[in-house]
């Protein structure tokens, strides 16, 4: 198998910066979802579209960036 | 660490990035908060890990990553110690003193942030760091 439809873009979510990957595998869509700074992975997720693939990992990065509290220094 | 950071013994490198380092968040975004309070340790430079790196991933030249450890004061005159969270992203500016620096006395604090942010009885500073001399 090879990589098909890969790419890259950048959104905020729950007011961070999140870098998404995406493409597809076979009849899979892969997507990873990743914090920029310092490049964690917050979720990899597939889909039969790339708009599933991609929606889940979203979903999943803002459970966990809506729990990242700013506090005041 | 203590006895490092009390005497000023060694240049405490700080490789997460300036809101851990300030202590505005506790972890990187979206990943657990692992340690009870924010701030570094006292005397530490600010020194994000990926400062280390281009933009395309490969490392900075030698003359760069001189001046880029060298304009926080950080020096082969005196030993080094790395520190981030949980002591990944310190393995890698460890790797560069070491290795593509020639430091003879750099080392990789382990317990990092989740250590030090939970000890009780240790300083921890919070906001920017203190101007080298100040």
């Amino acid at each position: 198998m090879r990589v098909e439809e890969y790419g890259e873009r950048d959104l905020q979510v729950a007011g961070w910066d999140v870098h998404l990957t995406t493409y597809k595998l076979g009849d899979v869509y892969h997507c990873k979802a990743d914090n920029v700074s310092p490049g964690a992975g917050l979720a990899r997720t597939t889909g039969s579209t790339r708009e599933e693939a991609e929606s889940k990992a979203i979903e999943r990065a803002e459970q966990l960036l809506s729990r990242t509290r700013r506090h005041a220094v | 660490m203590q006895s490092a950071s009390k005497g000023k013994s060694a240049s405490l490198i700080d490789v997460r990035s300036p809101a851990e380092f300030t202590g505005e968040i506790l972890a990187p975004p979206g990943l657990p908060e692992t340690c009870q309070r924010g701030g570094h340790i006292p005397g530490a430079r600010s020194i994000p890990w990926g400062k280390a790196a281009n933009d395309d991933g490969t490392f900075k030249s030698r003359e760069e990553l001189a001046a880029l450890y060298g304009s926080e004061g950080v020096d082969e005159t005196r030993p080094a110690i790395a520190y981030c969270r949980i002591g990944e992203r310190s393995s890698h500016s460890w790797f560069v003193l070491k290795y593509l620096l020639g430091f003879e006395n750099v080392k990789n604090y382990d317990g990092s942030w989740t250590e030090w942010g939970n000890l009780v009885g240790v300083p921890v500073e919070r906001g920017t760091a203190q101007k080298i001399g100040a």
